[in-house]
């Protein structure tokens, strides 16, 4: 073993003293542009292994085209903003919920964040360094820089010319610690144990005849508004301790084997079989309709894509407000998109005698109201793969707010068609990236935080205007300020109509962010162009 | 990626960037990912203390680029091994690198490209090149260096990262140090055109510094600035431009040869097991036999590199060689069949006609009848034995080296080789011609007892008015002392003029 440290130490200081890498770059300022774009790791504690590999590979393919005689532009980047560096600087301030953050004050907790990140620019640069990676390390770019968001807010604006930019009602995970939604990506798997519940809807119009589903979310209930049935499916009435119930007809072993520990030897006597389609419209009552007050026309609706035999009964609860499946039938029948729950994950004074709660917390409540109705047929446990919050771990709840997204589902076709025209490195990379493409939802760009790039989008105050006005750079902000909350949340304009617009409170997603790294990175004086390689995991 | 593919096609209608490296995750030995909370965390402080970056770069970059990345302490130490070999190198041109007399430096001035300064040179090294005379080895050096850099140049522009350390890697450790060094050192030693090893040496490591500069820059540059940079005018290896491959040298049949013999040595050295003759041990004759013309041509042509690696004084190459046919019976497949009568039947197969059993057992019926018992296939083993020779395979034949260890050879190659070592001290001492001198060579018992003997011989052939070799070293005051490696013997050498 050769003695690494000594060599390593001296080579770095003379590599520092004798100022070699900005004599190579000098030796090749004439040559062929070479533009790598550095995909910005998070600003948000030591590198590990894997982020020094990735700085690794970068620098070996800058070193060679330095070597081929290119010009070789070789920034490198942090990722300042969002949830990652938030959640941590509530923890290190002691801060547990949006309140305390409001309390301390919004630019407090912002300037924290910016420290935060600056801190840690700083040793993670060192740490590259050390790695040998010759980047301008005295000049990284840095997403929280005014120019940088500028220039990102350039993306939004021609999203909004191009048709793109939309505002909607959409039901997406949410986090209710952070109290902000979450996209798709951002979710984390992780193992818990829920309540498995089945429960009986009562028939509209018969005494004794109930519809049998099967949630591991009971707190939903609150908000059910319909229940599925698969029009191609078998379903059974069948006799079961004198009550009749109606389940699909491949599930009802299974549910008597459940409940058979319970009552003791109870089976069921299938009355009669009919196909799912002969169900639909079969109206139900609620079962807590007296706690949740929340009246509606409930009934059986028809779906072959949401419904299977694999779990439950075949009969799915339906909670438009709760789910994303759930969310398109309620608008592809015209149902109510019914979210009874506030920012904080409580339910709000729409749903009756549980306003307040916090929503999982109220699952114990609901089971035992169910249980005191007599609509209760059997609670278990389930442990099953359930989505929690990638930064605070908490688990997320599935409920309907206002967003804004950028259409990417009407640009698929250009993005499919663009991905031919570069290199990809494997192939399959190129195939596995289509496959996303092709399936990638509409891009919800709004969270509902305080450290990121402002939306930057005012809304006018007054009652039945609505109109809202995107800008696409600082210079049409009345007056220069930092491009942060809460120095944008205090700037104002005037509405066509008269009235005051304000800006929309939300930040943007973090993503946006390195997306748009290509162009917002670059310097004043230097033009748009295309970056010449990229690489990520 | 898909970030800025959208922002990309929202801004400007396109996609932001023209290639796309994809590349895995880092996981741990089993493929889990590595987390604190998991506990198979390893910072990456803990592994740079303990090998360097380099180390790290090395490792990790020889790693195909998109898939994970496994942890692993004993990968982590081979890529240091080959790093350590690296620095070996250095030390050995440091030691025997004999600048030529006209040394040409490279003029480079900071603004100019490499390939005009090259071209200024090329009239020089035109002249140059003519003038040398390189052994086959040498040449074999020259392609492989300038394939391998024709490889790294398209592997770095297709973004295939890991095969370009994967192959330097390769060079520097097997075509480098195990191999062309071992051929080396023994022309250095034998004075058998040193200089020019000297020069291809020079040439091939500042080629592979520059290749291994993207890899593992820190070794790269001390390497260059310890050796090269009193050579050479600019301040660091990365002012230099990526070396150009030369097509001339490539000679795809020369390498395809040396593999070949590669083979072969690698079999002659089985056969010296099998026949327990340690490869210090000069052999005098060795014969390749070998029905492939291409490989009778390789051995013959690189006969000289067989003889340097295998320690042989004579290469034969032969179609077929005179050999009996031997049988053995095989125990194992006779026990269960024949149960008591096993030993029996063994003592009747060994007295059975080889060739004729063979022969039956190869045909049809692939049975025979000795005395009373069936025997099959399985439980007779045959082998071809040369009297006098032990072979063993290689893909094209059969490789051996005569068994007959002629001792006398042995102690005259030894003699040979600490006359030289004396001849060598002569000269870094200055001395002339006339010049006597008391020498002292002691070595441990084996050499001793070789050499002893040859006294008189060596004494005569170094000048040497007084010579005596011993088990331990005798006091001559005022000597110049020097500790050498004779064939994995230690040998220190004291010499004093008198």
């Amino acid at each position: 073993m050769y003695d690494h440290n000594s060599l390593e130490k001296k080579i770095t200081h003379y590599w520092e003293h004798k100022k070699i890498y900005e004599k190579v770059k000098e030796s090749n300022g004439k040559g062929e542009r070479f533009y790598f774009c550095d995909g910005p790791p998070y600003a948000t504690g030591q590198i590990h292994p894997g982020t020094a590999w990735n700085k690794c590979i970068k620098d070996s393919v800058c070193r060679y085209k330095r070597a081929r005689g290119f010009n070789v532009r070789a920034q490198p980047g942090f990722d300042t903003h969002g949830l990652p560096i938030e959640v941590k600087v509530e923890q290190e301030l002691k801060l547990t919920c949006k309140k305390d953050i409001e309390k301390i004050g919004v630019k407090k907790f912002t300037e924290n964040c910016k420290t935060f990140a600056t801190k840690y620019v700083g040793i993670m640069g060192k740490q590259f360094q050390r790695c040998g990676v010759w980047m301008d390390w005295d000049a990284p770019y840095l997403t929280y820089k005014d120019s940088f968001i500028d220039r990102s807010w350039g993306t939004i604006k021609k999203a909004e010319e191009k048709q793109l930019l939309e505002k909607g009602v959409y039901v997406l995970p949410y986090c209710p610690r952070c109290e902000t939604t979450m996209a798709n990506y951002e979710l984390e798997y992780g193992e818990q144990t829920d309540p498995s519940i089945y429960v009986k809807f009562k028939v509209k119009g018969k005494e004794n005849e109930f519809l049998i589903v099967w949630t591991t979310t009971p707190w939903t209930l609150v908000a059910n508004m319909a229940v599925m049935a698969h029009p191609m499916y078998e379903y059974v009435y069948a006799k079961v301790d004198g009550e009749t119930w109606i389940v699909a007809k491949e599930r009802l072993d299974h549910l008597t084997a459940i409940i058979n520990p319970i009552q003791g030897g109870s089976s069921a006597t299938v009355l009669k079989t009919v196909s799912g389609k002969k169900l639909d419209g079969l109206q139900y009552e609620h079962p807590l309709q007296s706690k949740i007050g929340k009246e509606a026309d409930r009934k059986i609706v028809m779906s072959d894509e949401f419904v299977t035999l694999e779990e439950g009964t075949g009969l799915v609860h339906t909670a438009p407000g709760h789910g994303p499946q759930d969310f398109i039938i309620g608008k592809r029948f015209g149902m109510e998109i019914f979210c009874p729950v506030n920012e904080q994950g409580k339910y709000s004074s729409e749903a009756g005698e549980y306003a307040g709660k916090a929503v999982r917390e109220a699952n114990p409540q609901v089971i035992e109201d169910l249980e005191h109705a007599g609509m209760l047929v059997h609670q278990g446990k389930v442990s099953h793969r359930y989505p929690h919050c990638w930064r605070c771990k908490t688990p997320l709840i599935y409920i309907s707010t206002l967003q804004w997204f950028i259409k990417i589902s009407k640009t698929k076709e250009k993005m499919l068609q663009e991905i031919e025209t570069i290199k990809w490195q494997p192939d399959f990379a190129k195939t596995r990236f289509k496959e996303f493409v092709s399936s990638a939802p509409d891009w919800c760009i709004s969270r509902q935080r305080y450290w990121g790039i402002p939306l930057p989008i005012w809304e006018c105050e007054k009652e039945n205007c609505g109109k809202y006005k995107v800008i696409g750079s600082a210079a049409e902000l009345p007056h220069r300020v930092e491009l942060h909350r809460p120095f944008v949340d205090e700037l104002h304009f005037t509405c066509e109509c008269g009235g005051k617009m304000s800006r929309i409170k939300d930040v943007l997603d973090v993503w946006f962010d390195s997306g748009n790294a290509i162009w917002a990175s670059l310097g004043e004086k230097e033009e748009y162009m295309t970056a010449n390689f990229i690489t990520e995991g | 990626m898909y970030w800025l593919l959208g922002s990309g096609v929202v801004l400007n209608n396109e996609i932001p960037y023209k290639s796309l490296l994809m590349h895995g995750f880092f996981v741990d030995e089993n493929g889990e990912k590595m987390s604190k909370s998991l506990g198979n965390f390893v910072p990456l402080e803990e592994i740079l203390d303990k090998y360097g970056a380099d180390t790290f770069r090395m490792w990790c970059l020889s790693s195909t680029v998109w898939d994970d990345l496994k942890f692993n302490w004993d990968e982590i130490k081979e890529a240091n091994r080959a790093l350590s070999i690296l620095s070996n190198l250095e030390s050995f041109m440091q030691r025997f690198y004999v600048a030529p007399e006209k040394e040409e430096k490279e003029i480079g001035r900071r603004s100019e490209k490499e390939s005009d300064d090259e071209k200024k040179n090329a009239g020089a090294k035109a002249r140059d090149e003519k003038e040398t005379k390189y052994g086959i080895e040498d040449l074999w050096l020259l392609s492989r260096l300038n394939t391998l850099i024709e490889e790294c140049t398209r592997h770095f522009d297709e973004y295939e990262t890991h095969m370009v350390a994967r192959k330097c890697r390769q060079f520097i450790v097997e075509d480098l140090s195990r191999f062309y060094l071992k051929v080396a050192k023994k022309r250095i030693a034998a004075g058998e055109n040193p200089e020019t090893v000297s020069k291809v040496l020079f040439v091939v490591l500042f080629d592979v510094l520059r290749l291994m500069t993207p890899i593992t820059p820190f070794i790269a540059e001390s390497f260059y600035q310890e050796f090269y940079a009193k050579h050479k005018e600019k301040e660091s290896i990365s002012l230099f431009s990526w070396p150009r491959f030369e097509p001339k040298y490539v000679d795809p049949l020369l390498e395809n040869q040396m593999e070949i013999v590669n083979e072969m040595v690698t079999a002659l050295s089985n056969a010296r097991q099998s026949a327990k003759i340690k490869l210090r041990w000069p052999v005098e004759e060795v014969i390749v036999v070998t029905k492939s013309t291409d490989a009778a041509a390789a051995a013959r042509r690189l006969s000289g590199t067989i003889k340097i690696l295998a320690n042989v004084k004579n290469v034969k190459v032969e179609e077929k060689i005179a050999s009996t046919l031997t049988l053995k019976p095989v125990h194992s497949k006779l026990g269960p069949v024949f149960k008591k009568d096993a030993k029996k039947a063994a003592d009747a197969i060994e007295k059975a006609d080889p060739v004729k059993l063979k022969k039956e057992l190869e045909g049809e019926k692939k049975k025979a009848k000795v005395e009373e018992f069936e025997i099959t296939p399985e439980m007779v083993a045959f082998d071809e034995v040369t009297e006098g020779y032990a072979g063993a395979q290689f893909s094209a034949g059969t490789a051996y080296v005569k068994t007959a260890i002629n001792e006398a050879l042995l102690s005259e190659a030894m003699a040979r080789e600490v006359s030289r070592r004396i001849q060598m001290m002569r000269k870094e001492m200055g001395l002339v011609e006339k010049d006597l001198i008391e020498v002292n060579v002691s070595c441990e018992k084996e050499l001793l007892a070789l050499i002893e003997k040859r006294e008189g011989e060596i004494a005569s052939e170094v000048k040497a008015g007084k010579l005596k070799v011993s088990e331990k070293p005798m006091e001559i005051k005022q000597a110049h002392e020097k500790d050498w490696e004779i064939e994995e013997y230690t040998v220190k050498i004291r010499i004093k003029k008198i």
